[in-house]
Parts: C-alpha cells; sequence; structure tokens
C-alpha cells in the first residue's frame, strides 16, 4: 500500500468499525474498510464533514473503541486484538489530546495530579521524580509552576488544553493522536495552541495524526492529507497535491467550499446539493453517489478503489481513468436541495 | 442620611435568600443535637407517668410569669410546658427525647441507601448489560410501590425493631440513589476525560472508582437531607399505625397514635405537639436539601 | 493577549461612509446591556450604536463571549432576565422598540423584523409539523385561513429550492437535520418578507459544504425580498464573501466599522489588524482554486 513501509510507524489495513444502531440488524457504519499509514515524524491530517468517521479512526488507533475488523500495526506491532496488559506498555508510546479541553480533565483532580497519573503508570518515578517531571512539562506547554495546584475549572480553553498536551507528553510517546485540538477554543487560543504543537513536535520528534474538519488548519500544517467521506476514503496524498490538484469530485467540493478571509480572492465554488446521508444503511456502490455531480451508471454497484494518481497520491473515483473527474468550478449558487428526511 | 435604595434592597434580597437554609441549617443542628441530647435534659423521664391524669399545657397568659421562675429556679417541678397525656407521660419530655429515635433512625437508613445506591447506581451506569438492566428494572419496580405499604409490610414481616426499621427503610430508599447515580454515571462516562483516563492505560474499575464515581455524587448528596426528612415521616408514619417502634419509647408517630382518641375530648395537646415537631424538622431538611440543590444542582 | 481598545479610536471608528441614498431602517443608540448574576453586575454590551440601511448586508463580528448575540438581541427587544437592557433606544419608524410593549414588539418581530438564531431546536416546537409551523407565523401577521398559508409555505419553500416540499411540510423538526432545520428557520423568518433579517450565526455547527448553500439562500432570500440583513458571525470568511459592511466588536464594545474592502485592506484598531492579518495570511497561503481542465492525474 505505502512506498514507506519501512519507516512507517503506524499501519492500518482495511479498518472496519460498526455500531449496533438500536433496533434488530441495522449498524451506524462509522468506518467501512481504511488502509493508511503514517511515516515516522510525519503529520497526517484526516478531513472531513460529519459522519465520516474521522474520530472513529482516531479512537480506534488508540484501542478506545475496538476495531470490528482490520488490523492496526504500530511499530510493526499488530495492537489490534493485544489484552490490556499486552498493550499497556505501548499506551506509553501512543496518546491522545481530546476536542473538550475542558472536559478532558477530570474536574476534581489537581493539574498535578492530571499530569502525574501517565507517570504513576509508566514510569519508576517517585513522588519527587514525579513532581519534577510534571514542572518540566508544564514547562515544555508554557505554563507556570503555578498551574500545579489549579483545578481544571480554574483555567481557560486555552491553559487547559495545554495541560491536555503536558499530559500527552508526558511519557515521552512516539504518536499523538490529536482529535479536533483547537476546534473548541477561541481564535487567540487556536494559533497559540497550534504554534505549541508544531514546535513540541520538531522538539521531541513526535508524529501526529490531525484530525479536523477545518480544511485551513489541516492545510497549514500537515504533510499528508487523507479526506473522508462517510467512512471510507476519498482521497489521500501529500497535502500540496491533494489541496491543488485535488482529483475525487468530492475533494473539489469540499475545498471550494472555503470561505477565505480576503474579498480579494474570487470564489471558484461547487456548492453540493443535499447533506451527508446517514452512516446508517450506507448504500451500495460509491458513498458519495448521491450528492455527486458526476454520477454515472458505473459508480454502482461498487465503492470504487483507491486509483493511484500520483507517487502517492490516490483517490477512489471511477472517472479518474478517463479523466472526467473534474467539477465545474465558478458556477452560479444553487441552493436547490433534494435531500431526503 | 438614609441608606441608598440599592443598598436596602440588596440586603433585603440576601435576607430573603439566605432565610430559609438558615432556618433549615438551625433546625436540622437542633435535632441533630435533641438526637444526641434530648433524653438527658429532659425534664421528667420520658416513659414514667408523673400526673394521674392529662393536664393541659400552662395558660398563655401565665407562659412569661412561668419562664421567668422556672430561670430563676424558684418552681418546685418542673412545668409542664407541653402538658401530660392520657397515661400521664410528660409531653415535653417525651417530644425532645423522640429525635434520638426517629431522627438516627432516619440518619442510619439514609446512610445505609447513599452507600449502597450509589454503588449499585455506578455499576447499573457503568457497565451496560443484562445483568445491569435487571437491576435497574427490579430498582424501578420497588420504587414504584407505596413506599408506605411496602414499609409496613417488611417491618412487620421481620420484627419490629429498631434495626430492622434502619433496613427497610434504607433497602426502600435505595432505587432513589441507584437512579440519580446511574444517570450522572451514564453523562460522565462518555466525557473526555474518561477516555483520556482510559488512553493512560488506566483499567476500567479503576476508571469507574476513581473518575467517575467522585463526579457522579453531586445529586445524591444533595438528595440526602430530603431523604432523611422523608424517613423520619415514614418512620412516624409505620409506628403511628402501629407497625413500627413500640411503645412506651417516645417516638413522634407513636405518641400521635396513642392520643389520637383524645382529641374528641378536647385534650389536643398530647398529639398536636409531636405533629408539629415532625412538620417543623420535616421541613428544615427539606430547606436544606432545597438550598443545596439550588447551589449546586 | 489582546490589548484593551483605547477610547481615542472609538470616537473616529466609523468609516462607514455610507452613501446619503439609502434610507435607514433600523437604528441602534448607546444601547448598553447588563447581566445580573448573584450580585454582582458585569456589562455585557455597552455603547453599541448601530445603523442599518435598507439593503444593506451588515456583518457583526467578534469572538465568542464579546456581546455581538446579546446586541443583536438588544435590537430586538428579546433581551431576557438575568440580562437587562439599561441604556439606550432603538429607533424603528421613529419609535423606540424598547418602549414599546412585549405585545406591540411581537407585531413587529416576525413581520417588520425576521429573526434566524443558531440553534434551531429553541425556535421549533417538537410537537408540531414544519408546515404548521410556518403557516403559523404567517398567519400571526395575515387573516387568512389556514390553506391559503399553507399554500403560501409552499410556494415559498419551492422558491427556496425545496424539491419535496408536501414531504417536508408534514415532517417534524427531530426528523431534519442540522442544514434543513436552518433551510425552516430562514423560511420562518422571511414569510412576511420584513424589511430586516437578523441572523445569529446561522451556519455555526454546521458542515462546511452546507454553509454555502444556508448563506446562499440567505443571500437569495434577501434579494428576493428586499430585507437588510444583520448577520452575527465570527467567521471572517462569511463576512468577506456576503457582507457589505462589518462591525467589529470586542469585550462587549464596537471596535471598528468599515465598508468590506476597506475593513480587510486598511484595518485601523490593533485587534482587527491581528484579525485580518492572520486570517488573511491564513486564506492566501492555502487557498487555491483549482481551474478546471488545466489539471490532469499524474502519471503513476
Amino acid at each position: 500500500m505505502s512506498s514507506s513501509e519501512n519507516t512507517s510507524l503506524l499501519e492500518v489495513q482495511a479498518l472496519v468499525k460498526r455500531f449496533p444502531a438500536g433496533r434488530g440488524n441495522t449498524f451506524v457504519r462509522a468506518v467501512n474498510g481504511i488502509s493508511f499509514s503514517v511515516g515516522r515524524g510525519e503529520i497526517l491530517g484526516i478531513v472531513g464533514e460529519s459522519g465520516c468517521g474521522k474520530s472513529t479512526v482516531g479512537r480506534c488507533l488508540l484501542r478506545l473503541i475496538e476495531p470490528t475488523a482490520g488490523r492496526i500495526l504500530f511499530d510493526r506491532i499488530d495492537i489490534t486484538r493485544l489484552s490490556w496488559r499486552q498493550l499497556l506498555p505501548l499506551r506509553a508510546r501512543m496518546q491522545m489530546v481530546f476536542q473538550d479541553p475542558l472536559g478532558s480533565l477530570n474536574p476534581r483532580m489537581l493539574v498535578r495530579d492530571i499530569i502525574e497519573e501517565p507517570l504513576r503508570l509508566h514510569t519508576g518515578l517517585d513522588g519527587l521524580g514525579r513532581g519534577q517531571r510534571a514542572a518540566e512539562l508544564l514547562d515544555l506547554v508554557l505554563l507556570s509552576k503555578r498551574y500545579l495546584h489549579r483545578l481544571p475549572r480554574e483555567l481557560s480553553g486555552g491553559e487547559a488544553q495545554r495541560v491536555g498536551i503536558a499530559r500527552a507528553i508526558a511519557t515521552n510517546p512516539d504518536l499523538l493522536v490529536l482529535d479536533e485540538p483547537t476546534s473548541s477554543l477561541d481564535f487567540s487560543a487556536r494559533s497559540g495552541i497550534l504554534s505549541l504543537l508544531m514546535r513540541l513536535r520538531e522538539e521531541l520528534g513526535l508524529t501526529y495524526v490531525f484530525i479536523s474538519h477545518d480544511l485551513y488548519t489541516i492545510g497549514a500544517y500537515c504533510d499528508r492529507v487523507m479526506v473522508m467521506y462517510l467512512g471510507v476514503v476519498a482521497e489521500i496524498g501529500p497535502r500540496r497535491s491533494v489541496f491543488d490538484r485535488p482529483q475525487h469530485p468530492y475533494t473539489q467540493a469540499l475545498l471550494s467550499a472555503r470561505l477565505p478571509a480576503d474579498p480579494g480572492i474570487r470564489l471558484g465554488r461547487h456548492v453540493l446539493r443535499g447533506e451527508v446521508p446517514s452512516s446508517i444503511d450506507v448504500p451500495q456502490g460509491c458513498v458519495f453517489a448521491s450528492r455527486c455531480p458526476l454520477v454515472r451508471e458505473d459508480c454502482l454497484p461498487e465503492q470504487p478503489p483507491l486509483t493511484v494518481v500520483g507517487s502517492t497520491h490516490m483517490a477512489a473515483c471511477v472517472r479518474i481513468a478517463d479523466s472526467t473527474n473534474m467539477l465545474d468550478l465558478g458556477q452560479a449558487p444553487d441552493p436547490r436541495v433534494s435531500s431526503p428526511i | 442620611m438614609p441608606p441608598s435604595a440599592t443598598s436596602v434592597s440588596r440586603i433585603i434580597h440576601r435576607a430573603w435568600r439566605g432565610t430559609p437554609l438558615g432556618l433549615g441549617i438551625v433546625i436540622m443542628c437542633s435535632s441533630l443535637g435533641l438526637a444526641v441530647f434530648g433524653p438527658v435534659i429532659a425534664p421528667y423521664d420520658p416513659q414514667i407517668p408523673v400526673s394521674a391524669a392529662a393536664e393541659p399545657p400552662p395558660r398563655l397568659r401565665d407562659l412569661a410569669p412561668l419562664i421567668l421562675k422556672s430561670l430563676q429556679g424558684r418552681l418546685a417541678n418542673p412545668v409542664h410546658w407541653f402538658g401530660t397525656d392520657d397515661s400521664g407521660l410528660d409531653i415535653f419530655s417525651r417530644v425532645i427525647a423522640a429525635p434520638r429515635v426517629d431522627v438516627l433512625i432516619a440518619l442510619a437508613a439514609t446512610g445505609l441507601s447513599l452507600g449502597a445506591g450509589t454503588l449499585l447506581g455506578l455499576i447499573a451506569g457503568y457497565y451496560s448489560n443484562w445483568m445491569t438492566e435487571a437491576l435497574t428494572r427490579a430498582s424501578d419496580v420497588i420504587q414504584s410501590f407505596p413506599l408506605f405499604i411496602l414499609a409496613m409490610v417488611l417491618v412487620a414481616l421481620t420484627g419490629r425493631n429498631v434495626g430492622n426499621i434502619i433496613v427497610t427503610l434504607a433497602v426502600l430508599f435505595i432505587p432513589v440513589y441507584l437512579r440519580l447515580t446511574r444517570a450522572q454515571v451514564l453523562s460522565e462516562r462518555t466525557r473526555n476525560y474518561v477516555e483520556a483516563a482510559r488512553a493512560t492505560g488506566n483499567r476500567e474499575l479503576v476508571i469507574a472508582l476513581r473518575h467517575v464515581l467522585p463526579n457522579s455524587l453531586a445529586p445524591s448528596l444533595i438528595q440526602a437531607p430530603i431523604t432523611i426528612g422523608a424517613a423520619i415521616l415514614q418512620t412516624a408514619g409505620i409506628s403511628f399505625v402501629g407497625a413500627g417502634v413500640r411503645p412506651p419509647t417516645p417516638e413522634w408517630g407513636i405518641m400521635i397514635a396513642s392520643s389520637a382518641n383524645s382529641i374528641i375530648l378536647g385534650e389536643w395537646w398530647p398529639s398536636v405537639f409531636p405533629g408539629l415537631a415532625i412538620s417543623l424538622t420535616v421541613l428544615g431538611y427539606a430547606l436544606v436539601g432545597n438550598a443545596l440543590e439550588n447551589r449546586y444542582g | 493577549m489582546w490589548e484593551m481598545p483605547s477610547r481615542t479610536d472609538m470616537d473616529d471608528r466609523d468609516q462607514s461612509g455610507e452613501g446619503p441614498s439609502n434610507s435607514v431602517i433600523l437604528e441602534g443608540r448607546n444601547i448598553q446591556v447588563v447581566y445580573h448574576s448573584g450580585e454582582r453586575a458585569v456589562a455585557a454590551v455597552e455603547d453599541f450604536s448601530i445603523r442599518i440601511r435598507e439593503g444593506e448586508f451588515v456583518g457583526l463580528v467578534g469572538e465568542s463571549g464579546c456581546g455581538k448575540s446579546t446586541a443583536a438581541l438588544a435590537l430586538l427587544g428579546l433581551v431576557r432576565p438575568p440580562g437587562k437592557v439599561v441604556q439606550g433606544m432603538v429607533l424603528y419608524r421613529g419609535e423606540d422598540l424598547l418602549r414599546k410593549l412585549e405585545s406591540q414588539l411581537r407585531m413587529i418581530r416576525g413581520s417588520d423584523i425576521g429573526l434566524v438564531v443558531q440553534n434551531p431546536n429553541s425556535a421549533l416546537n417538537p410537537l408540531l409539523t414544519i408546515g404548521t409551523q410556518i403557516a403559523n407565523v404567517y398567519r400571526d401577521h395575515h387573516p387568512v385561513s389556514k390553506s391559503v398559508a399553507l399554500k403560501r409555505v409552499a410556494s415559498v419553500l419551492k422558491g427556496m429550492g425545496i424539491d419535496d416540499v408536501r414531504r417536508w411540510m408534514n415532517s417534524y423538526p427531530h426528523q431534519l437535520s442540522g442544514g434543513m432545520a436552518q433551510r425552516v428557520l430562514i423560511a420562518m423568518a422571511t414569510i412576511n418578507e420584513p424589511k430586516l433579517l437578523v441572523a445569529d450565526e446561522p451556519t455555526t455547527g454546521l458542515d462546511v459544504t452546507v454553509q454555502g448553500q444556508i448563506l446562499d439562500l440567505i443571500q437569495s432570500r434577501v434579494q428576493e425580498t428586499g430585507s437588510a440583513v444583520l448577520l452575527v458571525t465570527h467567521d471572517l470568511g462569511i463576512v468577506a464573501h456576503y457582507c457589505d459592511r462589518v462591525v467589529v466588536m470586542l469585550s462587549g464594545r464596537i471596535i471598528e466599522e468599515a465598508q468590506v474592502q476597506v475593513l480587510f485592506s486598511m484595518p485601523r484598531h490593533p485587534y482587527t489588524k491581528k484579525l485580518v492579518a492572520s486570517s488573511l495570511e491564513q486564506a492566501r497561503a492555502t487557498h487555491h482554486i483549482p481551474t478546471a481542465g488545466f489539471h490532469r492525474p499524474q502519471p503513476p
């Protein structure tokens, strides 16, 4: 699949996750057969709209959610079905930063205890050692030592996220999964957190899986980008390629839907009709067929496989083969709606 | 200079908001104090008759001089502030000795049901399988029965002593705490900090006890004072119908029961004073519970 | 950390340079809104003055907590306890809306001024069908029968580009997705062809591909009805492409006001400068519009 298998830290093969949807035999098909890899030191951005499954993928990587099928290889170790005991030492090497900064901290624990918890579980440090390390970590995330004795409710969103990051890097992990780390933050806190994350990545040699719905953040920071739609990979490749020469109609529409904060940029948009369908009863064939302006007969009955369009750039569209996969951008806005309820 | 309108209104505002809680706390502390010291400070032994027939309480116009004289120690015998009942027992002594039974039963029952209920609620909310579903349904069934009837029946079956009453009430109040804790646990367990604890590598049991439980106790703690009040009421109630504590133990419920008939004869004091005591005490606990809910709910 | 706005900027902050040809339909003057929590009183909005002219598309921009939503609600007399408008006036057709009775305000809201809120759930009755609810808004201001009202609703929905109108009108709010619910709110707010449409963060929380649909819909609806728009948002991208004029708020106060082109090219207040600078940088660095036809997939 990937040409960098020897240096890949993470490899995901045919990952599937289904949730029972309550009644009888219906399932929410959150992730429908996804494969990708992440090289050491790389930032892979996973982008998509609601229902695409990106958060589920992130959680499967850390086994916070159990995959229904497929394999996850971390540093060439198959972690998909390891027991809690076997997984424990690996947990020190892969951590997560969450979307809700204040919600990711136990409201009744002091910052010091929150950061020391992973140290207690994974290092042999005594109380004094842990305290020192906690202070070091706060330093790394640019918070003063005073914060050690605060409760989460005394923190702002940005400060809470820094604590979350400190906790995540406490055990010197190799991989960080960042699940929308700045979506809940104010504009002013956002840039601080992002620059902190990029600096830490350099200083500590981290690898990131960066999950977000914000195309600008993904476009600004990620090395490679994976676009998801309704549980499958629509497109994956180097950031430049995907953003400058998107091949999948969905990627094209998604990128064109951005509203840049510059009135001078003329919009070339394709406003899609309808909305993302429900993940229950995902239809047969290409998942994007119901909304794709270029849909044709051979888009059904199967989800198209990923077609190679560049050395590491792939997209799942049948029209790539005959180069008819480009949307017409700059058409007049059509607010017509025809999605079923 | 007259105080400005805003500062006066602010004072009134504060007093208005603080008074119920203040009153509730006073009542609560008094009930606890009497539970401990009541029988000791009672002027007469609550279980030994001291008069031949029922005597009414002092008349209102005699009250002030009597209070004065008793404070000066010039009275030969202590006054029957609340009168005596048909059996000659001093009602005042019995009323202030009763909390030792009523309030202690209530505290013990509430404590037990709080402890057991929150643990069961944690299990029911954290693990979702057929067993916990069955547990929740069973708890709902218990809660749907009229508390009073069930209490009566259970005590009648197990024996009319204080221990059984405590256990019965505890069992009957467990569903309340189970439900409150379970609801809170259900909402807390999906929060990011629980996922973070899992990602760190904690075992599920540790996560449940150390992270989820402490953050799920608040609604139960707020409910506790109200349960205490309810338990007092239940104890008095089942004793009133003769299924609870045995006479001549001083207890508000049986005091009302044994004197209910004599109201017809015009002897209002043996039933009214214990009745007022129950009402006031339950009100006090309810006020505290209410204030807690407004502040932390 | 952003610096607090300096007072000297406030006096000549208005660079709007609006043409005098369009008349002012709504004017807020020196509005101050205070929130009481416990014993403290916090000023959520201070010295808020705004003029909205016929047909204008005005953006009210600021970070969360800056008071923009509160200010917009104050213009409609919708501030409720623990908040209170302690000062100022809202002039509409020569009358001060803040001095009017709630019953009089209700006549104005829904017919002359429409409101689209951020959270559809708070505006929709879960027990009534969509068709009924929109029809009710129409009937509140026009004495017609239910069937006539429903016909009007159907034609408005059709005009908004909805194909399966009958199915929509018979659904209940819980059956709608976020984007659809917002369309319903827009229909409700514009069915009486108001002079002014106030939209409070109408696209926050919606998918990116749906945001464009909703904004285009608002734009086309107000072109049809000739309404002015006050759009409250934190997204400068929306402002850049839909608004004529922008009002920027910080910590409860207006710190800058200008035509869109002017704000992005010559921001004056330090906060606005920072905001615009980073947004522009981001936009220019990452925004490439692939031109159809010029790109072929790289050979493998």
